[in-house]
């Protein structure tokens, strides 16, 4: 499209320029001079004829001659001239000179043959002839000089304007082609600058790549590797190569790459489909070490239309490794953690069980003897195991972290100070220290709405510290109650002694878990376990307070603490009390005496709760099944079923299966404990119970969703050991405990002349510790009597228990199965 | 003839010359057409000579032809005849120009430059037959005017002389 007009440019341009060719001018020139001469040469014929007309005879010869030629001249001239005026465009002057001209030419010829020479005559005819056409040839050598120079000038014109033409050509051409090139020049400039920029990004692209930590991989379809950048190539130990050339399947492996070389779970890429391998595979390096590898390909179509493989490839070894080392320490945590809760479960009952028994055994001591100062020691020795027992307690609820609330109570301050006493007792004398009350609380006042158990552990270990650290002191105990600055109560508690005192150092250190202080020089023997003041920390603060100590060494300590009484209440009868409880609680009293029957309803009406009455088991078991009772009151003795019998049967079915059952009897014996928790009782009282007692178990009534047999103590138990091992692995352990129960059952002896068997000497031995470590006090107790009376060889003993256990093993189960039951319904 | 003088000359190295002036003499006898002769004069030979030759002398050199249209005819014509070249070899001409002059006294001084070995010929005859004075005859300076443009400049025009009679050798 550009070539075609700069061809024909210069094309116009040759033409031009040939046309300016001077030549041409000089045949007009030549021509011009020609047909000039033709006047000239008729002069000289003229001038020669009449030479020869005028002459003599002698010479005319000469002449003649002379006249021949210059007619041939002449002649020779107007020939040339026609052919001159022939080149002119023709015009009528032109056309009329050629025909005069042609004329002449062969009138002349026609005179001039030798032949007519000879003759006078002739010449002057020729003369006459000759001198006529003067104007004649005058004018057309005007004419024809006019058109040449005409022609010349129109020439001249043409040239002129050729010149200017070519000179403006060329310059269009010369731009033409400078812009042509400068536009060529951009071109390839933004060409080359286009080419730079590729190369510039293709360098970019590289090292992108290059510095991603992932390996990445351009294959072709055939899985032969086109570029990967250096991490790959790192992966794979492939870093001397230029890592083309490379087949990736060998590379990079399905998890179920077999060594043998076959190759099975690589979906091969298709034509339409992408391409998506396992996320997971095994890679392998030029080296041969395996490694795990994540891989994820895609199939694209490049710009040149094949198709290629872009796989991005990640070391999973870092990972993995990580993962099992998590996987590693979970599961050890866990060991630790089951390994811990199996260790303190088992630990508490061993703890507990101890004492237990302890106390168990001071209460058979306590039943069998009468002596005033022997039960009051057997008391102080219960009362100490009980406290004892408690302490353990605490710091299990330590140890787990998981010290929940006493709920709000009764707080008698003046009686638990009391109480305390009666328990320091024995050691106060021997650290031969007097323990002092002093009080602005009259005794008639009523309690306060508090924490009894807790303030009760709290001023336990305080006094017991005192005593403690004190030799031929007194430990002061001091409790009032005053007002505070903005109109609150305040219960105000103060445990002082004189003893060894506490160094300004280490009071911020004794209220810290296990710290203990070891008294510097001054022969102290007695050391705690260090948890004394911590749990006395925790307890005030549980209870709204925070404890205060002072202390110099050498000079005694004075621990103290104030609590906000939220209701104090003035001298109102008891009835009062009636207001703290949220509910009104139905109960069921059943007793065949209608005085105990009718003591209890009033005490019940005083407290404000509604009752009935059944003077009988069956008529209470009707009653019961009817009806829902928050307690009923069981006497054990009854006329028609006893009181087990009616609790066991009112546990089956009926509205008040998971009613509160509280045994009464006159005397309470230790096997009691048994009976009443294989019948599903969940306490014993002694007859009377006093209103006190009454209103204390009613208050600290909880409505409990399970009915299993057992006291609050083993419930709590059981509870604790619930929460430390879980629940999945408490159940199989019960499950377990239940086999091996089966399993002594099995073995038992049948009948008194059987005598007990090694074997079932160590199932009984088997289910024993199982039930124990679960909590399961009764079957505890009625397996550990069994394994008693085996070792005596009181067979007949053992096949009475024998009910036992199986009754214990049946109520267990109701009792899980229960709590599917009740899992269920919810 | 008024204007033909033959004068002879001896001139010794100068054999060919005499060979030629005595076959011009031989034919100086002959018509009008025959009487056709050329003079060379000027430096030629030992410089103070002429030598007349005729046609047939002329045609003993050898002969160029070429065919080619001219200003002054129409169409193209066959001109034969000796190179000027030849026909100042012939006479040992002098290396200056050359003044030509024809029948009518028409004079024109070609520079020596414009001969060549082929070109211009001093054309004796037109298609292979002599011509006369009317047809510009009967000896014509000529040159291939067709063949190049070089020949068709204003001096090569110019000496083109037709009606030729003498060429006078110039000294250089």
């Amino acid at each position: 499209m550009v070539i075609l007009p700069i061809l024909v440019l210069l094309w116009q341009i040759v033409v031009y320029v040939r046309d300016l060719n001077p030549n041409t001018l000089a045949a007009t020139d030549n021509r011009t001079w020609i047909v000039a001469q033709l006047e000239v040469d008729r002069l000289q014929l003229e001038v020669a004829l009449m030479n020869a007309a005028s002459s003599e005879r002698a010479d005319f010869a000469a002449l003649a001659e002379t006249v021949a030629i210059r007619t041939a001249i002449f002649q020779s001239r107007i020939r040339v001239a026609v052919t001159a005026l022939e080149a002119i465009d023709p015009n009528s002057d032109i056309e009329k000179a050629l025909a005069f001209l042609n004329s002449r030419l062969v009138r002349y010829g026609a005179l001039s043959g030798v032949d007519n020479i000879g003759e006078m005559n002739d010449l002057s005819d020729l003369l006459v002839a000759v001198r006529a056409d003067s104007r004649e040839i005058r004018l057309i050598t005007l004419s024809a000089l006019n058109s040449f120079s005409l022609e010349t000038m129109e020439r001249r014109r043409h040239y002129n304007k050729s010149l200017l033409s070519a000179v403006v050509l060329s310059t269009v051409l010369l731009v033409i082609v400078a812009g042509t090139s400068i536009l060529l020049s951009i071109f390839l400039l933004r060409l080359r600058g286009r080419a730079n920029d590729l190369n510039n990004m293709t360098a970019d692209l590289h090292m992108t790549l290059d510095a991603s930590f992932y390996g990445t991989v351009i294959a072709d379809q055939m899985g032969r590797s086109i570029a990967m950048n250096d991490a790959a190539k790192k992966m794979f130990d492939l870093e001397e190569s230029d890592g083309s050339e490379v087949c990736l399947f060998d590379f990079v492996l399905p998890s179920n790459f077999s060594d043998d070389g076959k190759a099975n779970g690589w979906s091969y890429p298709d034509h339409t489909g992408i391409l998506m391998v396992e996320k997971r595979m095994s890679g392998r390096t030029a080296l041969g070490r395996k490694f795990p590898i994540e891989v994820s390909a895609t199939k694209v179509r490049f710009s040149d239309g094949n198709h290629k493989l872009i796989c991005y490839l990640r070391d999973l070894t870092e990972q993995e490794n990580a993962a099992t080392e998590l996987r590693q320490a979970r599961d050890q945590a866990q060991s630790d953690a089951n390994a811990k809760a199996r260790f303190v479960a088992i630990a508490s009952h061993e703890m507990r069980t101890p004492m237990t028994s302890v106390i168990s055994a001071l209460d058979v001591l306590g039943d069998g003897s009468n002596t005033k100062g022997r039960k009051k020691l057997l008391d102080i020795a219960r009362m100490s195991a009980g406290a004892s027992l408690a302490q353990i307690e605490e710091l299990l609820e330590l140890v787990q972290f998981g010290s929940q609330s006493e709920p709000n109570g009764l707080l008698d301050p003046i009686a638990i100070v009391h109480e305390v006493f009666e328990l320091q007792q024995l050691f106060a004398e021997k650290q031969r220290n007097r323990l002092l009350l002093k009080t602005n609380i009259l005794s008639k006042e009523q309690p306060f709405l508090g924490m009894p158990k807790t303030y009760k552990r709290v001023l336990s270990n305080l006094v017991n510290n005192a005593v403690k650290f004190t030799t031929e002191g007194t430990i002061e105990v001091t409790i009032s109650v005053q007002e505070s600055s903005n109109g609150q109560t305040l219960l105000h508690t103060n445990v002082k002694d004189n003893g060894i005192g506490i160094a300004h150092g280490n009071q911020s250190r004794v209220f810290d878990e296990f710290e203990t202080i070891r008294p510097v020089g001054s022969g102290f023997t007695m050391v705690g376990n260090g948890l004394g003041l911590s749990i006395v920390r925790r307890g005030v603060e549980q209870m709204g307070g925070t404890i205060n100590l002072e202390s110099d060494l050498g000079r005694g300590s004075t621990f103290w603490y104030d609590l906000e009484l939220r209701a104090h209440y003035e001298d109102k009868p008891i009835a009062a009390n009636a207001a703290l409880l949220d509910r009104k609680l139905h109960v069921l009293v059943v007793d065949d005496n209608p005085a105990s029957r009718s003591v209890l309803g009033t005490a019940l009406n005083r407290l404000g709760h509604s009752f009935e009455l059944a003077p009988s088991g069956g008529i209470a078991v009707m009653n019961a099944f009817a009806n829902c009772f928050d307690f009923i009151f069981m006497d054990l003795n009854l006329p028609d079923i006893d009181g087990y019998e009616a609790t066991r049967q009112i546990r089956e079915t009926g509205a008040s299966r998971r009613s509160k059952i509280i045994g009464m009897t006159a005397q309470i014996h230790y096997d009691y404990l048994s009976r009443i928790k294989l019948a599903g009782m969940n306490e014993l009282l002694q007859k009377p119970i006093s209103l006190k007692v009454l209103s204390s178990k009613l208050i600290f009534f909880e409505p409990e969703q399970h009915s299993a047999a057992n006291t609050n103590q083993s419930s709590k138990d059981k509870a604790d050991v619930r929460s430390l091992l879980g629940e999945n692995m408490y159940r199989a352990l019960l499950d377990s405990c239940l086999m091996d129960c089966e399993i002594a059952l099995r073995t038992w002896p049948a009948s008194v002349d059987e005598k007990a068997s090694e074997e079932y000497l160590r199932n009984v031995h088997n289910a024993l510790g199982s039930a124990s470590v679960l909590c399961e006090f009764g079957l505890q107790t009625v397996l550990s009597r069994a394994e008693g009376a085996a070792f005596t060889g009181n067979v007949k003993l053992l096949c009475a228990l024998r009910g036992d256990v199986e009754a214990c093993l049946y109520l267990t189960r109701l009792e899980t199965s229960y709590e599917k039951g009740v899992v269920a319904q919810l | 003839m008024a204007r033909n003088m033959v004068e002879s000359r001896n001139a010794g190295a100068l054999c060919s010359a005499v060979v030629v002036m005595v076959l011009a003499f031989v034919t100086a006898g002959a018509g009008l057409a025959q009487e056709a002769s050329l003079t060379i004069s000027g430096y030629i030979g030992d410089g103070s000579g002429r030598v007349i030759l005729g046609i047939e002398a002329l045609e003993q050199l050898p002969i160029v032809s070429f065919t080619t249209g001219t200003i002054w005819t129409t169409g193209e014509r066959r001109f034969s005849g000796p190179t000027l070249a030849s026909v100042l070899a012939l006479v040992v001409a002098g290396d200056g120009d050359l003044n030509l002059m024809a029948l009518n006294d028409y004079a024109m001084k070609m520079p020596r430059g414009l001969v060549g070995a082929t070109a211009p010929i001093i054309a004796t005859r037109i298609d292979e037959e002599p011509f006369s004075i009317v047809e510009n005859g009967p000896f014509w300076i000529v040159f291939p005017y067709d063949e190049s443009r070089a020949y068709r400049s204003e001096l090569h025009f110019a000496t083109s002389v037709w009606q030729l009679t003498e060429i006078a050798v110039l000294p250089e």
